[in-house]
């Protein structure tokens, strides 16, 4: 994700002008990245959160001036504004931040393949959603959207040293956590089906296979 | 306070921490944080791309293009000439009153709201002594003619009907009465009452001023009873400055 947040300067200019195709051409570069850092500050409201400020952003887009860079700090600047603002920071435990929306209902080899992923993502996220907040804000905004230090440090009006710190301190916590140290030494990272080890607690119940549905 | 956690590693570095954060390869007992990042960081999913149809609706709906400066011309010189208008009004009161605090031409709590305001040099200080000399700033002693002259400088267009002049706030009824007693007693060469007398050095600024105060007063404020009807006109110089400063 952090790759397409570059070269994105053309796709800026264009949007500001009106066009659609730059304007979806931010949109497909950022949302993903948007979304993942929302889910994990407002849980369930992310979707909602990433659209107001999208809508936010395309009304104001014509009087921002500054390059891809900065059209990233902006944008999430905003989101940040309407996630904390309006809503209350959610901090759940891993198990409780999983959703099991992106689980298939037929077993296909893809669409466990697809699931894995999914659950793979969701669970570090769900990971990082259990360190203080300055700290998970920093992690996501440098590693999940792709921002630099200055970036980041503009995003939550901290100074450059201050988020240093933050994501070395959060880093540091992830390091020491159980789930992390379990999955350092476990083979590969997605396996085709979810096995007990690296499937949260939670989910294992909403596995199709396992538990028959009913009860 | 803290959870303490069984540390199996050691301290992970702020260089190790960078390299990380920045998705660059990791040493080998980094690997479960380091796979924690890039399941964080993982290519989009289909499902996080699904809503760009209604984002792209959503930017056409409420796009709005910046407006060309040249259409706004209009609105804005109207908006500038009014602008001006409101600071040239302002520059001609607030001028007029501070030349007049300048001058102590004002009545003492206008004269005093003028200092503070304006910052016009104050005539002396407040609530000072009157009697005692040396403390009159830049009011020469000859207290009536200076006052009068820079006063009938400070509002040259001031219609002889005596519309009152507008930096001059109204004065409190009694100062009026106060000064039509006050001049009432001096015209006809008696000594006011000590009260008044005193009240009205309060007012306006020392007791060697109550005369020129109470004259601005009441043709400032032409309601006001006159002051000067048969008195000696050679004793001092009364109202009605109808023309130009006397020198």
């Amino acid at each position: 994700m952090r790759d397409r947040v570059g070269d994105l300067d053309e796709a800026v200019a264009a949007a500001r002008a009106g066009d659609e195709l730059g304007f979806a051409r931010l949109w497909r570069a950022h949302q993903p990245g948007l979304l993942r850092y929302l889910r994990v500050l407002v849980g369930g409201a992310a979707e909602d959160v990433a659209s107001e400020t999208w809508l936010h952003v395309a009304r104001d887009l014509s009087r921002f001036r500054g390059d891809a860079d900065g059209f990233a700090v902006w944008l999430l600047r905003v989101a940040r504004h309407r996630a904390i603002d309006d809503r209350r920071w959610v901090r759940r435990r891993p198990e409780e931040l999983v959703e099991p929306a992106g689980v298939p209902e037929v077993g296909t080899a893809d669409a466990w393949a697809e699931a894995a992923e999914h659950l793979d993502t969701e669970w570090a996220l769900a990971v990082i959603g259990t360190l203080p907040r300055n700290q998970a804000e920093a992690v996501l905004l440098r590693v999940v959207v792709g921002l630099d230090v200055a970036g980041t440090a503009k995003v939550l009006g901290k100074r450059p040293g201050a988020v240093r710190v933050a994501a070395l301190r959060g880093l540091r916590r992830l390091a020491e956590h159980a789930e992390v140290q379990r999955r350092r030494t476990s083979a590969p990272p997605v396996g085709v089906t979810p096995t007990a080890a690296a499937t949260p607690r939670s989910l294992r119940c909403e596995l199709p296979g396992p538990v028959p549905p009913g009860g | 306070m803290r959870t303490p956690r069984p540390r199996t590693s050691r301290r992970l570095t702020a260089r190790e921490a960078e390299q990380l954060l920045t998705g660059q390869p990791a040493a080998p007992d980094r690997r479960g944080l380091s796979r924690l990042l890039t399941a964080a960081a993982a290519p989009a999913r289909p499902d996080e791309l699904a809503g760009e149809r209604a984002a792209v609706d959503g930017f056409r709906r409420v796009y709005r293009p910046e407006v060309p400066r040249r259409r706004r011309i209009g609105p804005a010189l109207r908006r500038t000439a009014l602008v001006k208008a409101t600071a040239g009004a302002a520059v001609v009161f607030l001028g007029g009153a501070a030349l007049a605090a300048q001058t102590g031409a004002l009545p003492e709590p206008a004269q005093q709201s003028a200092h503070d305001l304006l910052g016009a040099p104050a005539p002396r200080h407040r609530g000072g002594d009157d009697a005692g000399g040396g403390d009159h700033g830049s009011t020469p002693p000859g207290a009536v003619p200076a006052a009068q002259g820079p006063a009938g400088t400070a509002t040259p267009d001031r219609p002889p009907t005596g519309a009152p002049p507008s930096p001059t706030p109204a004065p409190p009824p009694d100062l009026a009465q106060l000064c039509h007693a006050y001049l009432e007693a001096q015209s006809h060469h008696q000594a006011p009452d000590p009260e008044v007398r005193e009240r009205l050095a309060a007012a306006a600024g020392g007791s060697h001023k109550i005369t020129p105060f109470c004259v601005k007063l009441s043709h400032a404020h032409p309601s006001t009873p006159p002051s000067d009807g048969d008195g000696d006109p050679g004793h001092r110089p009364k109202g009605r400055p109808t023309g130009p400063p006397p020198h």
